[in-house]
């Protein structure tokens, strides 16, 4: 990781965590879907099912049927390649598990389970309601995209196809 | 034995040659790092820090990267959870790029894990820098041999590779830079040989171009510059030839105060006076070629083990250092180190292993083998953190053999022999001074150079030379304990020191973790460079087999080396952990009898679980989370339960549980993708770990996980179903943890498993609490049935009490019926106690017979069977043998042979008194008749027919029957029926006098008889022992124990013993006493003929009971032999007490008669001991006769 690493962050509640992230199909119907919200269907009407992918934070240690503690949703390059980016659509934790680090947590898994598929970077365009998201994220090592991120040696040894993206300013982008 | 980054000899196995999918890839590191596929494809290696870890691989190809190593060279400063799960997603992304077409739950074959890290699986000629090495070699090697030619066509190709500086993108990474050097060293030698090869092919010109062209790269090597004065003087430039050694001069002696070597000095001589021999190769100008590449597989690693014989005969002494048991290997490995010293060879001697695992117990073994071999031992200790000063175990070992060697010099002075203080004694004031300097001489003032690294080069130089001094008085053993926590400085003095000491007698013997703590770097590198080293070998210090833990049980005097494999699976064989153990158990067990069982029901301790703690907590969350429920599942991990349960996917939780497997707390089964965790500890540590609600749910979820994959065998799967759902009942899961239970339970009955039986009927009940009536009911007559089996009366009864309450409350009288005539079940002897009758239970019995349908003849005969056992110990008795009776003939009307089995048993012990011995005896012989019979029921019916075929006499016929009896037993494996064989086989070794055979059967009877709550395992064990003291003409010592015994009532059976006892104890007024206390009853049950017996023998002694009473109960059954119930005591023929009555009573002719019948008896029997006693009763009798004053007076 070239880019800033996320360093001091509260402990999860947990002392012996029994949490777990899935990745789950992207359906109307998912476990999760009442804590992505609204969010869930435009993006599944814009996007391709194949590029959609549905994150949920279970807690093993509660009934199989309990719903998730947290979800997030992203889409990412063609399907079948190996995808070079990620657009974060949202990240949100059911209210119940505010306050715990759950977002902390997933985000951690979830930037380990792109870069494990290859993910070179991770876009966010932040909303009007995302300030908790954008704070989370930039804690996480989120910058600003005006400088279209990519560390030096990254863009000069290989190319990106880079989602269509603009204007820059607004995004928060990271390198994985 | 674990490999690392630095140490490591054994290159991966090879994988087969199917496991290589198409070419070979191709790894280059002099350039940017790039790796091409078989198509020469180059890959995209993705981002910096996954190119480092490639890398880093790459280095250390075909050997393991500890997972540890790679975090603190990429991810220093991050927290190691996050940091291993970046590692980690790098490596499996990696792996997909490096072997795309794999599928992805299969593990990589390029790229591997194996503990204590990762590997690159791959062949030298895989990697560019490999190749080139070997070409220049090769091409060292050609011009060496006089074929430039060779040389110069083997270079080209081989500095084609180079496209650029090595490992150009990762140049800043510090863990490239000693290899990024290596390389360019290795390619100015190639250059060197190069320029050599033209030289010698008359290319004079172009060499001086190519040196000068070096000589700006690298100007302070003299070997060029004699090159290039070479190639002019070849030129006939004689002047710049000579002038070039001036540049030379003025280079050294201006920039580093140096002349030039005198070789150099020689050549410009040569050049002054037009020497011939300049025309040919002269002085080669690379001596020693530098190392080739990054690897170096010296081969002569520790495994082949020492040569056998020679050195194994010469050094048994060495390998029996006591507490030292599974190390004899690496003794004699160390003993011929040791011995190497005596031959000038030295060397660095590393003994890596776990801690716990015995190390320090090693050195010291090889401190006292040096010693015993006389060289000077120096022992120092690497202290963990920073609080120790640099240098400090180097201070410790200087000052040891310093004083050491100040000692044996006073000492050789004073006896006049000391060689003229000289060397030695020089050396001892200089170790000492060395220390001195090492500890804080030169940080205050660095010398006179202003180098440090000169500096540093001559402090380790000083340090060298007077080991050496040292070490050629005598050899030297320097161990230096845990040298992962030494200090930088520490490890390059003995980097330095090392690559001298093969031909230095001094050995430097260092015990290390493989997982390096402290200043990692330092460690790994000069771990690496030692093992490219000569002397340095590395000796992996391995667990104990449990044959080693038996061995070590014995040596150490534990009393339980059957416990070994029970604590090699709790301990892993790490000796610590084990010593851990025992510890624990002899505190918990102070009889010091301690069985497989308590080793497993111990608790883990708890430094051993934080351990294991920490270990856990190092790895990213979600693998935390799978480690979790993975523990849950057990020691054993069923990759695809573990997804199932966990609903994460198959490569996902190949990813997560990876650097698991990377740092040993998992295995990879072989041939699967399941795990294994390496210690039971660690299951259970994680396990523990969970909260009690965390565990009820993970187990619910891993039981429908069972469930829903349906693998392999309904069966197999319901031990494993029965367990999850158990500890899963409270949350949910009862009516699965029942249903399964109860499954369990019959499965384990039809295998023959009753305990395991019983526990699940535990089970179920339990997680049926709250239940409804109906189920409880039924499970408890499940448990009442299973523990009946085990021989638990005592449990079936409270179980099956509970039941008919139950069952009467709810109005069930099917329940009732089934739970009251359980005890009507085939059984040898009567279940209840001595003399009790169950009023309870003949009401239940009558009342469900007084209302039970007319048609239900069936249940009729149970019942009845049923009730005439339990009238059996009352007044009723005769009124249960009809009962009895009348069931055989229903069960005889339904013509179900298994049902006439059971209530004719219920006959033969209703019936049992010596009234109807012909009825029970033919009433046995008709259930040995029945088709279909069980093996148990088979073992009691042969054992009801017995006691017939001795009491006439027939011990052949009775013998036959008792050895089909103990054969049939061994297939049962009930200790019910286990007790009855084994004490019948007793009592015929006592007929026989064979009392040792007789106490151990009846040892043995009585170890099974324990395991049930049947009565009288006491009672039996007492009478037993002392008919077998009595045999021997002994038995009073039983006296205290056998009265205290039949001082109960229900213990009636023990008291003509007892009395007995006390004639044989000579304390015949105790023997009135107790017959006046006791009476002496003879109730004519099945202890009749027996106890009628004993009193007979009583009578004679005392006169009490009355003799003539006596006679007329047993002169009508004189003929028959004594028997105890099923055989447990048998005498011979009651002629014998019959004789002594009647001799008793004056009747001298009828005695003899008898005392003779019962003599042939004996003969005809062969019974010796019983021949010599008619043969001395015969005689008294006769003695008595002939001297009548004593006719009629018992024998004294």
């Amino acid at each position: 990781m070239s880019s800033p690493s996320n360093k001091r962050r509260p402990r999860y509640a947990a002392p012996s965590g029994t949490l777990l992230l899935r990745e789950v199909p992207a359906h109307t119907g998912a476990p999760g879907a009442r804590i992505i919200g609204p969010a869930l269907e435009r993006v599944l009407r814009e996007t391709p099912a194949a590029r959609c992918r549905l994150y949920v934070l279970t807690d093993l240690a509660r009934p199989v049927a309990a719903a998730p503690l947290a979800a997030a949703l992203l889409e990412t390059g063609a399907p079948r390649h190996v995808p070079r980016w990620a657009l974060l659509h949202t990240l949100a934790v059911a209210v119940p598990h505010h306050g715990r680090g759950l977002g902390h947590r997933l985000l951690d898994d979830l930037l380990m389970e792109l870069r494990a598929d290859g993910v070179r970077a991770v876009w966010f365009l932040p909303g009007p309601g995302d300030d908790g998201l954008r704070n989370l994220l930039e804690s996480a090592g989120f910058r600003d995209g005006t400088d279209r991120g990519l560390s030096p040696e990254n863009e000069r040894t290989y190319g990106y196809d880079e989602p269509e993206i603009r204007p820059w300013a607004a995004w928060l982008f990271r390198e994985l | 034995m674990r490999t690392s980054i630095d140490g490591a000899r054994l290159p991966a196995p090879r994988p087969g040659l199917d496991g290589r999918q198409g070419p070979a890839l191709d790894f280059r590191l002099l350039g940017t790092l790039e790796v091409a596929d078989g198509t020469g494809t180059i890959l995209d290696l993705g981002p910096r820090k996954q190119r480092a870890v490639l890398a880093l691989l790459l280095l250390n190809a075909p050997h393991v990267v500890p997972l540890d190593q790679l975090i603190d060279r990429l991810w220093r400063d991050e927290p190691p959870s996050s940091a291993t799960g970046t590692l980690q997603a790098y490596i499996s992304h990696l792996r997909r790029t490096l072997e795309p077409g794999r599928s992805p739950r299969s593990p990589g074959r390029v790229l591997r894990t194996r503990e204590p890290g990762y590997l690159l699986d791959i062949e030298p000629d895989q990697v560019d820098a490999e190749r080139f090495g070997r070409a220049a070699e090769a091409a060292h090697a050609a011009l060496a041999g006089g074929r430039p030619e060779d040389a110069e066509r083997i270079l080209g190709p081989a500095l084609a590779l180079w496209r650029g500086e090595p490992l150009a993108d990762l140049a800043d990474e510090p863990f490239a830079r000693s290899t990024i050097a290596r390389l360019g060293e290795t390619r100015l030698h190639a250059l060197t040989v190069r320029a050599e090869a033209w030289l010698a092919l008359g290319r004079a010109a172009e060499v001086t171009v190519e040196v000068e062209r070096l000589l700006e790269q690298d100007p302070y090597r003299e070997g060029l510059w004699a090159l290039l004065m070479r190639a002019l003087y070849r030129e006939r430039r004689q002047a710049e030839a000579l002038a070039a050694y001036q540049r030379c001069r003025t280079l050294l002696g201006d920039e580093l105060g140096l002349d030039p070597s005198p070789e150099l000095r020689r050549l410009e001589q040569a050049i002054l006076v037009q020497d011939e021999s300049l025309a040919g190769v002269w002085a080669p100008v690379v001596a020693e070629p530098p190392e080739p590449g990054p690897r170096t597989d010296t081969g002569d690693g520790i495994e082949g083990g020492p040569a056998d014989g020679k050195a194994g005969n010469g050094n048994a002494g060495d390998t029996a250092v006591p507490g030292l048991v599974g190390r004899e290997p690496h003794l004699r490995r160390i003993a011929e180190r040791l011995d190497d010293l005596r031959r000038g060879v030295g060397g660095v001697f590393l003994v890596s292993g776990e801690s716990g695992i015995g190390k320090t117990r090693l050195a010291e073994a090889a401190a006292s083998m040096a010693a015993e071999r006389g060289a000077a031992v120096a022992w120092s200790r690497c202290v963990e953190g920073s609080g120790a000063p640099a240098f400090w175990p180097w201070i410790q070992a200087l000052n040891a053999l310093g004083a050491d060697q100040a000692r044996e010099t006073a000492q050789a002075r004073a006896t006049d022999r000391a060689p003229a203080t000289g060397e030695a004694g020089e050396a001892g004031g200089d170790l000492a001074r060395l220390a001195h300097r090492l500890s804080d001489g030169d940080r205050t003032d660095p010398t006179d150079t202003a180098d440090p690294d000169t500096a540093r080069f001559l402090l380790h130089d000083s340090v060298a030379r007077a080991l050496t001094r040292r070490a050629s008085t005598a050899p030297v053993l320097v161990v230096m304990e845990d040298l992962h926590w030494a200090d930088a400085a520490s490890l390059k003095l003995l980097t330095f020191l090392g690559a001298d000491l093969h031909r230095v007698p001094l050995l430097v013997l260092a015990t290390v973790r493989p997982e390096p703590a402290v200043d990692r770097q330092a460690l790994t590198e000069a771990l690496g460079e030692l093992t490219r080293q000569r002397g340095t070998e590395r000796l992996a210090v391995t667990p104990l087999t449990p044959e080693q833990i038996a061995d070590y049980l014995r040596e150490t005097g534990w009393a339980w080396p059957e416990l070994a494999s029970a604590l090699h699976d709790r301990t892993g064989g790490n000796p610590f952990f084990l010593g851990e153990l025992l510890r624990l158990l002899t505190s918990t067990h102070p009889d010091g009898r301690v069985s497989v069982a308590d080793v497993l029901a111990l608790a883990v301790p708890d430094g051993v679980r934080d351990v294991i703690n920490q270990r856990v907590s190092r790895l990213p969350e979600d693998s935390q989370t799978l480690l979790r429920a993975a523990a849950v599942i057990g020691r054993d991990v069923d990759a695809d339960v573990l997804e199932t349960a966990t609903g994460a996917g198959g490569a996902r939780v190949m990813m997560l549980l990876e650097p698991a497997v990377a740092i040993g707390l998992l295995v990879e089964v072989d041939g699967g993708w399941d795990y294994r965790f390496s210690h039971a500890l660690v299951q259970e540590a994680l396990y523990f770990g969970l909260s009690r609600r965390q565990r009820a749910q993970l187990h619910g979820r891993v039981g429908e996980a069972i469930e829903t994959l349906r693998w392999g065998e309904a069966g197999t799967r319901l031990p494993a179903l029965a367990h999850h759902f158990g500890l899963a009942a409270r949350v949910g899961y009862a009516d699965k943890a029942v249903s399964y239970a109860m499954e369990a339970a019959g499965q384990a009955t039809a295998r023959l498993a009753y305990d395991e039986a019983v526990l699940y009927w535990e089970q179920a009940l339990d997680a049926c609490a709250a239940g409804p009536a109906a189920t409880r009911c039924a499970l408890l007559i499940g448990l009442g049935k299973a523990r009946r089996v085990t021989g638990d009366v005592e449990g079936a009864r409270s179980a099956l009490d509970e039941a008919v309450t139950l069952a009467t409350g709810i109005g069930d009288d099917a329940a009732v019926i089934e739970a009251a005539t359980v005890f009507g079940g085939v059984a040898l002897w009567n279940w209840r106690s001595y003399g009790v009758v169950d009023h309870r239970m003949v009401t239940v019995l009558e009342d469900q017979l007084s209302r039970l349908d007319p048609d239900a003849v069936r249940t009729r005969a149970e019942l009845l069977g049923t009730l005439g056992v339990e009238l059996y110990y009352g007044d009723r008795r005769e009124e249960g043998r009809r009962h009895a009776l009348e069931a055989v003939e229903l069960a005889r009307r339904i013509g179900d042979p298994l049902l006439l089995a059971r209530t004719l048993n219920n006959f033969v012990i209703a019936a049992w008194t010596p009234e109807h011995e012909e009825e029970r005896y033919r009433a046995a012989e008709e259930m040995l008749g029945l088709p279909g019979l069980p093996r148990a029921t088979e073992i009691v019916a042969r054992l009801h027919r017995m006691p017939k075929l001795l009491k006439a006499g027939l011990l052949a016929d009775y013998d036959a029957e008792l050895a089909r009896c103990l054969r049939l037993t061994a297939e049962v494996r009930m200790p019910e029926i286990e007790t009855q064989v084994a004490y019948a086989a007793a009592g015929r070794a006592v007929l026989e006098g064979d009392w040792a055979e007789a106490k151990r059967l009846a040892d043995l009877g009585t170890g099974s008889y324990r395991r049930t709550s049947l009565w009288g395992p006491d009672v039996l064990k007492r009478i037993h022992s002392f008919f077998v003291e009595w045999g021997q003409g002994r038995g009073g010592e039983l006296l205290a124990e056998l009265v205290d015994t039949a001082a109960d009532e229900s213990n009636l059976v023990a008291r003509p013993t007892a009395v007995l006892a006390a004639i044989e104890a000579g304390d015949r007024d105790l023997a009135h006493r107790l017959i006046d206390r006791w009476g002496t009853v003879a109730p004519r049950d099945w202890t009749w003929q027996f106890v009628v017996w004993q009193w007979g023998l009583v009578a004679a002694r005392l006169g009490r009971p009355d003799p003539h009473a006596m006679l007329a109960e047993l002169r009508p059954i004189a003929h028959e032999l004594v028997i105890m119930g099923t055989g447990c005591v048998a005498w011979g023929p009651l002629h014998d007490v019959v004789a002594r009555l009647l001799h008793r009573v004056g009747d001298v002719p009828a005695a003899l008669a008898h005392a003779e019948a019962g003599l042939d008896a004996h003969r005809r029997l062969s019974l010796p001991h019983l021949v010599s006693r008619s043969e001395a009763l015969l005689r008294e009798i006769r003695a008595a006769a002939e001297d009548p004053g004593r006719t009629g007076d018992a024998p004294a």
